[in-house]
């Protein structure tokens, strides 16, 4: 029937225990002539009472200790601490590892090691590769440049995306966002974090679990994660590599998004498909979830290609804009901008 | 100790009593996640990754929210997120063999094999079949208010909505629920004559 939509919201929230009195008075004089909206306030009825009479699913056993041992591993603070027994920096490292190398997959390697003693040559190698680590991560944060961990585990190739992941990158970035978060956050703070004095406290009794930087749950890390890499320089007679990854273009593409001052920025490269999901403030006040997705080069290679998505909390999520960054990085060019020579973006999208 | 004290004293760092918490909140936010992608080790995957976030972001967390309403949120955006990379993921996939390419798209991890897609949509009960039916939006708002049992209200801060847009989504959620359950015959009166 016309008109009933109204009926069936005022349905609904009555089953929430949510009407006006006029609400429902009104109701009820359309409920008693129209069967249509009868029927649907029965069935929505039983909908709700079924729904509330789901039974709530039992976790697997061990869920907690599973939690529990991501969050040990999860603890990096940099505080500057005064010199600590040798065996607590290597413990320290190993935990900066672990999430630089992201998460508990890559954690057992090192809890072997931990846990088969704290002999001193473990320790003066940890205590040596974790500095470069965090010298590494810093570089990675502030500039364009990838640490090795990256090429081999996060990075992939326009070959590579397209076969799917290398097996070692699956193993490694399983769930792994490359930290441009908290953790280099935290890291590239303080630098002198680096020197062996000084280093991080996996957890002190006076210290909060998160960096005041990092704190928030979405990872505030707008001063890194987004920041718009340096592209490489290059000069004529340079080496052959003058262009940026398929990750480096796909930061200067979220990049370019409207700034906004309560964003966030997760990249992620799991299994093959690269994007960055950025969730900022929307124009009318509500939140927005940006989802920028690299889509492949152009047929001319001359253009990684992105599209972006976004939904917002208010309205339904539209799907329409596509973006391009050539090779060499030197710009984001959105379909239908000025910049937008044409002959760029495929006639139909890539589905 | 309650909530607000363990918070508290998570922030200063205690793992101890974050840990508290964790077996406290532990089965809603399972339940919820389960709900919302359909098996057991992605709910189990998706629940640590909430805590693990809440964790992170105690430094930041209000406090004058309920720790659950915030913990529900992260649950649910974690959720969706997920969502919709496993739906690229197997848009991704559908493309290339399309494409009449001899690469062969690996996927590694069979978690979205058709298989696991049946697997998720039979589930126990018509109902969980609808749920499962949903778009994500709806199935996470239905979750809250049914499952969860927030008030419109806390929905509202919960999701970062009015209240508004709550009523009118949980309206028309349901409403979506209740077309599939007539169409798949659950109820027994003729369908409606007008949709």
């Amino acid at each position: 029937m016309p008109g009933c939509d109204e009926y069936w919201e005022l349905i609904s929230a009555r089953l929430d225990g949510a009407l006006s009195p006029e609400e429902e008075a009104r109701l009820e004089a359309h409920l008693a002539s129209c069967p249509d909206c009868r029927a649907a306030e029965e069935e929505l009825s039983a909908i709700h009472r079924g729904l509330e009479a789901l039974p709530p699913i039992e976790p697997p056993a061990g869920l907690t200790e599973r939690i529990m041992a991501a969050v040990e591993a999860d603890a990096v603070v940099p505080l500057p601490v005064k010199k600590r027994a040798p065996w607590r920096k290597w413990l320290a490292s190993a935990a900066v590892l672990a999430v630089i190398l992201g998460g508990t997959a890559v954690l057992r390697p090192w809890q072997a090691l931990n846990a088969s003693g704290h002999s001193s040559d473990s320790t003066a190698s940890a205590a040596e590769m974790a500095p470069a680590m965090a010298e590494d991560t810093e570089r990675a944060a502030a500039g364009g440049e990838t640490p090795s961990e990256y090429s081999e585990a996060g990075v992939l190739s326009a070959e590579d995306t397209a076969a799917g992941a290398e097996p070692s990158a699956a193993a490694v970035s399983e769930k792994a966002v490359p930290p441009s978060g908290p953790v280099s956050s935290a890291l590239s703070s303080s630098p002198e974090e680096a020197a062996p004095e000084e280093y991080f406290a996996p957890f002190s009794a006076s210290s909060a679990p998160a960096s005041p930087d990092g704190g928030s749950s979405g990872s505030a890390g707008k001063a890194d994660g987004t920041s718009a890499p340096q592209p490489p320089q290059f000069t004529a007679g340079q080496e052959p590599q003058t262009s940026v990854t398929p990750r480096e273009a796909l930061e200067l593409a979220a990049a370019s998004l409207p700034e906004s001052s309560d964003r966030t920025a997760e990249y992620s490269d799991t299994d093959g498909v690269l994007f960055c999901t950025v969730r900022m403030a929307g124009e009318e006040g509500d939140r927005q979830t940006c989802t920028v997705t690299y889509d492949g080069l152009s047929s001319d290679g001359a253009y990684y290609l992105f599209s972006l998505s976004r939904e917002s909390q208010s309205k339904e999520p539209d799907e329409s804009t596509r973006c391009a960054v050539p090779t060499d990085g030197s710009s984001v060019i959105w379909e239908g901008d000025a910049s937008d020579s044409g002959g760029i973006f495929p006639a139909s999208p890539a589905q | 100790m309650t909530d607000q004290e363990l918070v508290q004293a998570a922030r200063q760092g205690d793992r101890e009593a974050f840990a508290q918490l964790v077996e406290e909140h532990q089965g809603r936010v399972y339940s919820l996640a389960f709900r919302m992608v359909g098996n057991p080790d992605d709910a189990a995957d998706l629940t640590q990754e909430a805590f693990l976030s809440a964790w992170r972001g105690l430094a930041g967390f209000d406090g004058r929210a309920a720790f659950s309403t915030w913990l529900y949120r992260l649950t649910t955006n974690a959720c969706i997120d997920f969502l919709r990379r496993e739906k690229r993921r197997a848009a991704l996939s559908f493309t290339l063999e399309e494409d009449g390419e001899e690469r062969q798209a690996e996927i590694s991890d069979e978690r979205w094999s058709p298989e696991r897609e049946l697997e998720r949509k039979e589930a126990r009960s018509a109902l969980e079949r609808g749920l499962a039916s949903l778009s994500p939006q709806h199935r996470q708002i239905l979750l809250l208010r049914e499952q969860e049992g927030l008030s419109y209200g806390e929905i509202a801060r919960c999701l970062d909505l009015e209240e508004g847009t709550v009523k009118s989504r949980i309206a028309r959620a349901r409403t979506a629920l209740r077309n599939f359950l007539r169409k798949s015959g659950n109820f027994s009166s003729p369908p409606p004559s007008k949709e």
